[in-house]
């Protein structure tokens, strides 16, 4: 109800800012609906306008050929104000984009902030934003993606446990839930990879020209504001399906990896299957998350983390046995 | 919609009877009582979703007309400014607007770009010329953080603190949000300890909810969160942990190592600092056998756990 009177609100001022008309198939898209609803909507804002609600005090629309437009839009000349939490909701964006490094234009975006407090209603709280990733040498990578030069980087791979040296190609700076990556085509894995800064143990630039194939994929999101998955996110189909159960603390992992079911239960734990780059990283993943985590499926993980887990308290064991003589 | 443009057209206040009169889908019987408790239970909740959506409703007595309160809706603070974007401008709306993962913030993105396109301004156009560069961490509980500032409602949250072995119900009388080294807080008068106290969002383990009535408590001046953030991280001294490796093994311990050694049979003596007993304790126990924890003991205590609940973890 109330997501349909906020278009009704929008959508006699969106016609008034459009007097040459607009195509309905534009309008549904615009709104999101369909232009079945679109006309629903209409047909319902015929019948709304001034008290007394003679002809002359209805909102008038206007229907021609199929585009609409409004002829009389009973004082509804502009949209409401923006909503306290809406002016939030942007302006704490805009600070978090500001505050991270190499992210573009910030006079421009201290200035939108300025105009959006401008068009709120209500006086926006104050949510400062200071450092967005952990990471300090940011400024040094984005100065490489510049350069345009490919690089040597020993990196360290938490999923595998190992360091390696490899030469990238590297393509942007991304920052993602707290940390900043170096979104680069990595030759030796020949695709592209997200290093988090703070793994890199050793960059060098080398004297050759960043050459990253052209990738697919990362253009043309809708309008909705689906946001690209996090640089955390590797999601393919052909990869193993892993089945958890996650307690409540557990379930913070969720907005960071990608889940293809997240199925709620009574208790507040949840039932999730994620994509795993092989059981070798799913074995380390499950164990990091200390039993806030359970293996349902495959068994096969299940074993090897229970088996894994219970070599580790043998060791325990022993050392206690040894104490203890 | 009848409603906002009978209030909008007139500058003088409606009282709830004459609205009822006028307003159509309010017309019922004022001497029928169950009709007439019909009817303002139906304004109380379209009142309310006006306010939800950004309409300004004011309350108030004619002074000439009427004896009972009305409402009007006063034009200047119900439009939306005249507002002109840059297309700089747009674009870094239209990035920001794309931030959010969690779904209230992104539903006021959107319905924030919603009334800016109806106002003639189309921010998404300029999208592709602003690099979508950053996201922001976990922010589920930020929302209604948020929420709770904004009305001064108490909250109430589990909370796993650093020290703290089982999350603990906390409430709270949250005044602001801050974003620090990538991660998100929250600052308040907590009423059980009675104390200002600053919590790190992602170590609240339940949802969070509003409890109380609006407007409990007001905010203290000049409340800088960011400096409560710093000094709740400064606050923990960091720990030694002295661990045993495996030989070419737990690489990523050693890398995070300031002194390695020495060098025994069953593995190199690895050393180094922490802060955060269960984050380090889980992420030792993620090594298995490859790590064994000699101090401190509580974190000896806690990789045990962590240890034995990943090996009896039941079906």
């Amino acid at each position: 109800m109330s997501v349909r009177l906020a278009r009704l609100l929008n959508l006699v001022p969106y016609l008034v800012a459009r007097p040459e008309g607009v195509p309905i198939r534009e309008l549904a898209d615009d709104f999101g609906v369909s232009i079945a609803q679109v006309r629903a909507d209409l047909t319902l804002l015929w019948m709304c306008g001034l008290p007394g609600y003679g002809p002359g005090d209805l909102i008038d629309i206007a229907f021609d050929a199929d585009t609409v437009r409004v002829n009389f839009a009973a004082g509804m000349d502009r949209p409401v104000r923006l909503a306290g939490h809406e002016a939030l909701a942007l302006s704490v964006a805009l600070r978090v984009l500001a505050d991270t490094p190499g992210v573009g234009d910030r006079a421009a975006i201290a200035s939108a902030l300025d105009k959006l407090a401008a068009a709120a209603g209500v006086e926006a709280a104050e949510v400062p934003v200071r450092d967005t990733v952990v990471e300090s040498d940011v400024e040094r990578y984005a100065a490489l993606v510049e350069s345009g030069n490919a690089a040597r980087i020993t990196y360290y791979s938490a999923s595998r446990d190992t360091t390696s040296e490899r030469v990238i190609d590297p393509i942007e700076v991304v920052a993602a839930d707290g940390h900043a990556y170096l979104r680069a085509w990595c030759r030796t894995a020949n695709e592209v990879r997200q290093f988090r800064l703070d793994r890199i143990d050793a960059c060098a630039p080398i004297d050759e020209p960043a050459r990253p194939p052209a990738v697919a994929g990362s253009a043309g999101r809708s309008l909705t504001g689906a946001a690209e998955p996090a640089p955390t996110a590797f999601l393919e189909r052909e990869l193993p399906l892993i089945e958890l159960r996650l307690s409540p603390v557990g379930q913070a992992i969720t907005d960071s990896h990608p889940c293809e079911e997240i199925i709620g239960e009574a208790d507040g734990y949840r039932r999730v299957k994620m994509r795993a780059r092989d059981l070798e990283w799913a074995r380390r993943f499950v164990l990091s998350l200390g039993g806030e985590a359970q293996v349902i499926a495959p068994a096969e993980l299940r074993e090897s983390v229970r088996s894994a887990a219970r070599a580790a308290l043998d060791r325990y064991g022993e050392a206690a046995g040894a104490d203890g003589r | 919609m009848n409603l906002v443009l009978c209030l909008l057209s007139s500058r003088r206040f409606q009282t709830a009877s004459k609205i009822a009169r006028t307003v159509p889908g309010y017309e019922h019987d004022p001497d029928d009582k169950r009709a007439h408790e019909a009817f303002q239970r139906k304004f109380e909740r379209d009142k309310a979703e006006l306010r939800r959506i950004g309409v300004p409703l004011q309350s108030g007595t004619d002074p000439y007309f009427d004896t009972e309160p009305g409402y009007r809706i006063a034009r200047s603070d119900f439009e939306l400014p005249q507002i002109e974007f840059t297309d700089a401008e747009a674009a870094a709306v239209a990035a920001a607007a794309r931030l959010w993962h969690q779904p209230e913030l992104q539903s006021g993105t959107a319905q924030a770009l919603r009334k800016l396109r109806a106002a003639g301004i189309d921010v998404e156009s300029h999208a592709a010329a602003f690099p979508v560069k950053a996201l922001p961490g976990t922010e589920a509980a930020l929302s209604p953080l948020l929420e709770a500032i904004a009305s001064r409602r108490a909250v109430a949250f589990d909370y796993l603190g650093s020290r703290d072995e089982t999350a603990q119900r906390r409430r709270l009388q949250p005044w602001g949000c801050a974003a620090w080294r990538g991660r998100w807080y929250v600052a308040g008068q907590d009423l059980d300890r009675d104390a200002q106290r600053c919590f790190r969002l992602t170590r609240i383990t339940s949802r969070v909810r509003l409890v109380g009535p609006e407007d409990a408590y007001t905010i203290p001046e000049d409340v800088d969160v960011l400096a409560f953030a710093s000094e709740a991280e400064a606050q923990q001294p960091p720990s030694r942990a002295r661990v045993l490796v495996r030989p070419r093994a737990a690489w990523g311990v050693r890398r995070r190592a300031d002194q390695i050694g020495p060098r025994r049979a069953e593995g190199d003596e690895v050393c180094f600092s922490y802060t955060d007993t269960p984050v380090t304790a889980s992420w030792l126990a993620s090594f298995g056998a490859d790590v064994i924890v000699l101090e401190p003991p509580e974190l000896v205590k806690e990789t045990v756990a962590c240890l034995q609940n990943l090996a009896e973890a039941p079906r």
